[in-house]
C-alpha cells in the first residue's frame, strides 16, 4: 500500500496530474464509443480524446482582440491545476490515502467551484455576447447544483461523524475507513436519497445533457469557450478531463469505496470509475434532450434538494 | 523535437478532424445531406473522428456550401480568417465551384475561389452521403499534410 | 427511465452503420449519377444545351463535326438532357465518384467528338441517326434490316426511300 507519496508527485503523476488525465480521457473515450454503440452507431476509438488533445496542441491559437488578452491567456490554467490538486486528495481505498496536509472535504468542495469560476472567466475575458450569456449561465448552474451537492457531502460527513462520537468527520480518508469497517453507503437505505441527489449533480457539473445549457453547441455556439483554440482549448479539455476523475472519485468515496489492496484495487476503482460514468452520464446523455436554463434552475431548486435535505434530515435525527 | 517523433504526431492528430460547416448562400439541400452524414447511424463519420463543432476557432476542415451570394460575402470571408490554421477547405455540391443553377443571377458574387482557395470539390446536387465522405478522405489525407 | 427499452434494443440489435468507406459501398442499379454520352449515337440537335439549366453542356466546332463538352463540376443532375435526348445519347450512370481535389477540377468533363457521316444514297454530309432515334422516327417500322438501312441514309434519301416502300406496298 503506498502512503503519503510525496506531495509534487502525488500532485502531478499518481493520483493526480497524469494518472487521472489518462483515465479521464479514456473514460470521456468509453463514454462516447457507449453513447455511440446505444445509437446504433458504431463510435470513435476509445483512444479518441488522446487525438483530439494531441491535434489540439498543433494548431494556432488565436486571441481575441476586444476581450481581455492576458485573463484570456492565463485563466485556462487554473483549472487543471486546481483539479490536479483535488485528484491527489481523493482516497483510493487499498492504493492511496492523501497526505493530512492536502486539506479535508471542504478544501475539496472549494477546489470543485474553480472550473466552473474558470469558464465563467473564460467566457467574460473572450469579449464575446456568446461568451457573456455563457458566463451567466454557467454562473445560474452552479448556484442550482452548490446546495444539492453541500447537502449531500454533510449527510456523509455527519453519518461518519456521528458513528465515531464527534459531531462531523471531514477527512476524505476516515470516510473511506468506516465504510471499509461498516459496509459501504450504498447499502445504507438512509443513504440513497442523497445517491440519487449526487446522480443528478454529476451530469450538471460535468456539462452533459440534460444540464450543458452554458456549454450548448448550437444555441450560443459553445459559449465561453467560443473564443479559444489551440493549445488553450487543449488546456480546458484536460481540465474536463481531470474535473470528470476528481467528481467520480468523490461519488466512490462518499458511496462505494471498499475494494481490494494494490494493483487489482486501482483496476477496480477504474472500472468503477467507468460504471458510474456511464450510468449518470452517457445513458441520460443519449436519452434526454437540453433543459433551457431556466427550466434546470428551477429543477435543481425541486428534486435534488428535496432529496438531499431528507438524507440529511434522516442522519441527524439519529435513525 | 525530432523528425521521427514529429510524424508520429502527425499521424496521431490526423485521427481527430473536426468539421465546421459555412452555409454561404445555398439551398440547404447540401446542408441536409451533411446533417445526415453526421448524424445518422448509417453513414456515421465518428469512425473516421471526425465531429461537428460549434465554433469556427475550434474547425479544421472547412465545409461549405451554397453559392457565395452578395449578401452573405463578407461575413463569409471574416469567418474564413477566424479559422485557425492549419485548415482545409472542402467545397460541398456544385454551387461553391460553378455557382450550379444560379450561375448567371445577380445576387451570386462568383465562384468561390476568386476568394478563398478551396483544396477539394465534391460535386453533387446535392452529392450522396457516400459521397461526401469520400471527397472527406480526400480532405483528411490533405489535412493529416499540414499538420 | 422511459427510454431504456429503446437503449436495451440497440444495444442488443448492434450498429446499423454502412461499412463504407472501410469496404463498397452498396449502390442500387438505378442511381442517378453522372451523365455519359455516347458520341456515335448524338444526332446534333442540340436540345440538351437548350434545356441544361445550369448551362453545364457547350457545343463547340471541330474539323469535320462537333465536339460536346459536359461539365461535371456544373451539372446539377436533373436529367432533363437525358429525358430529352431523342437519340439516347446521354444517359445516367451509377457513377457517383466525382469528389476530387482542385487541380483536377477542369478535368472533370465528359467529351466527345461527333462526325458527320456519308449519306449511303447520295453521298452528301449527314449526321448520325442512333438506333433509338431510328425507332422513334418510324415506330411503324419494325424490320430490323430496314432500320438499319434508313440508318445510314439522308433525310431526304430515308423520304423518297420510304414513298417508293409506300408505292410499292
Amino acid at each position: 500500500m503506498v502512503e503519503f507519496l510525496s506531495l509534487p508527485l502525488s500532485v502531478l503523476i499518481f493520483p493526480g496530474g497524469l494518472f487521472a488525465l489518462g483515465l479521464g480521457l479514456l473514460i470521456k473515450g468509453l463514454d462516447r464509443k457507449v453513447a455511440a454503440r446505444l445509437q446504433r452507431r458504431v463510435g470513435p476509438p476509445l483512444l479518441q480524446p488522446f487525438f483530439d488533445l494531441i491535434k489540439l496542441a498543433g494548431k494556432d491559437s488565436l486571441i481575441p482582440a476586444e476581450g481581455h488578452a492576458g485573463l484570456f491567456r492565463w485563466v485556462p490554467l487554473a483549472g487543471p491545476a486546481a483539479m490536479a490538486l483535488a485528484a491527489a486528495m481523493i482516497p483510493i481505498a487499498g492504493v492511496y490515502r492523501p497526505s493530512a496536509g492536502l486539506g479535508d472535504l471542504l478544501v475539496l468542495f472549494y477546489l470543485l467551484a474553480v472550473p466552473a469560476v474558470v469558464l465563467m472567466l473564460a467566457g467574460a475575458a473572450s469579449g464575446s455576447p456568446f461568451g457573456a450569456i455563457g458566463f451567466s449561465r454557467e454562473m445560474t448552474m452552479m448556484i442550482a447544483y452548490e446546495l444539492p451537492i453541500l447537502l449531500v457531502l454533510l449527510s456523509v460527513a455527519v453519518a461518519v461523524g456521528m458513528a465515531q462520537g464527534g459531531a462531523i468527520a471531514l477527512s476524505l480518508s476516515d470516510i473511506v475507513a468506516y465504510q471499509q469497517v461498516h459496509g459501504p453507503f450504498i447499502a445504507d437505505p438512509r443513504m440513497w436519497p442523497a445517491l440519487l441527489c449526487f446522480l443528478f449533480f454529476l451530469p450538471a457539473t460535468l456539462g452533459a445533457m440534460p444540464f450543458d445549457s452554458p456549454e450548448a453547441e448550437t444555441e450560443i455556439l459553445e459559449g465561453p469557450l467560443l473564443d479559444y483554440s489551440g493549445p488553450l482549448l487543449g488546456v480546458f479539455k484536460m481540465m474536463s478531463a481531470l474535473k470528470l476523475v476528481v467528481v467520480l472519485g468523490l461519488g466512490i468515496t462518499f458511496f462505494f469505496p471498499n475494494g481490494p489492496d494494490g494493483i487489482l484495487g486501482l483496476g477496480v476503482f477504474a472500472v468503477k470509475c467507468a460504471v458510474l460514468a456511464i450510468l449518470s452520464v452517457t445513458v441520460v446523455r443519449v436519452s434526454t434532450g437540453r433543459m433551457r436554463i431556466d427550466q434546470a434552475f428551477r429543477f435543481f431548486l425541486k428534486l435534488p434538494l428535496a432529496l438531499g435535505t431528507t438524507s440529511l434530515v434522516i442522519v441527524l435525527s439519529g435513525i | 523535437m525530432s523528425l521521427i517523433s514529429r510524424s508520429f504526431l502527425s499521424r496521431i492528430a490526423a485521427r481527430s478532424p473536426w468539421l465546421y460547416r459555412i452555409n454561404a448562400g445555398s439551398c440547404n439541400g447540401c446542408d441536409v445531406e451533411l446533417a445526415t452524414t453526421a448524424f445518422l447511424p448509417r453513414y456515421d463519420i465518428e469512425r473516421l473522428g471526425c465531429q461537428y463543432c460549434g465554433s469556427p476557432k475550434h474547425a479544421d476542415i472547412l465545409l461549405i456550401t451554397g453559392v457565395l451570394t452578395a449578401r452573405v460575402k463578407d461575413k463569409v470571408l471574416a469567418l474564413y480568417e477566424e479559422v485557425p490554421d492549419p485548415k482545409v477547405t472542402v467545397a460541398i455540391g456544385v454551387c461553391p465551384i460553378s455557382g450550379g443553377v444560379f450561375r448567371e443571377s445577380y445576387a451570386v458574387a462568383g465562384p468561390f475561389e476568386n476568394y478563398i482557395p478551396i483544396d477539394v470539390n465534391i460535386p453533387g446536387c446535392p452529392p450522396r452521403p457516400q459521397a461526401i465522405i469520400e471527397g472527406l478522405q480526400k480532405a483528411i489525407v490533405l489535412w493529416a499534410d499540414r499538420i | 427511465m422511459w427510454y431504456l427499452p429503446v437503449l436495451l434494443k440497440n444495444l442488443i440489435e448492434g450498429p446499423a452503420t454502412e461499412s463504407f468507406p472501410f469496404s463498397e459501398p452498396r449502390t442500387p442499379a438505378t442511381t442517378r449519377g453522372r451523365m455519359s454520352f455516347s458520341a456515335e449515337d448524338c444526332a446534333l440537335c442540340r436540345m440538351c444545351a437548350r434545356v441544361c439549366p445550369a448551362g453545364a453542356i457547350q457545343f463547340g466546332k471541330v474539323d469535320g463535326g462537333q465536339s460536346f463538352t459536359l461539365w461535371h463540376n456544373s451539372c446539377v443532375f436533373c436529367g432533363l438532357c437525358a429525358h430529352y435526348c431523342d437519340s439516347k445519347a446521354l444517359k445516367p450512370i451509377p457513377d457517383w465518384h466525382l469528389s476530387h481535389t482542385t487541380d483536377a477540377t477542369y478535368d472533370m468533363v465528359e467529351e466527345g467528338q461527333v462526325f458527320a457521316q456519308k449519306c449511303g444514297g447520295c453521298g452528301r454530309q449527314k449526321m448520325p441517326v442512333s438506333e433509338a432515334l431510328a425507332h422513334k422516327l418510324y415506330p411503324e417500322i419494325e424490320d430490323k434490316a430496314e432500320i438499319a438501312a434508313l440508318r445510314t441514309l439522308c433525310p431526304s434519301c430515308r423520304k423518297s426511300r420510304l414513298a417508293t416502300r409506300d408505292a410499292a406496298a
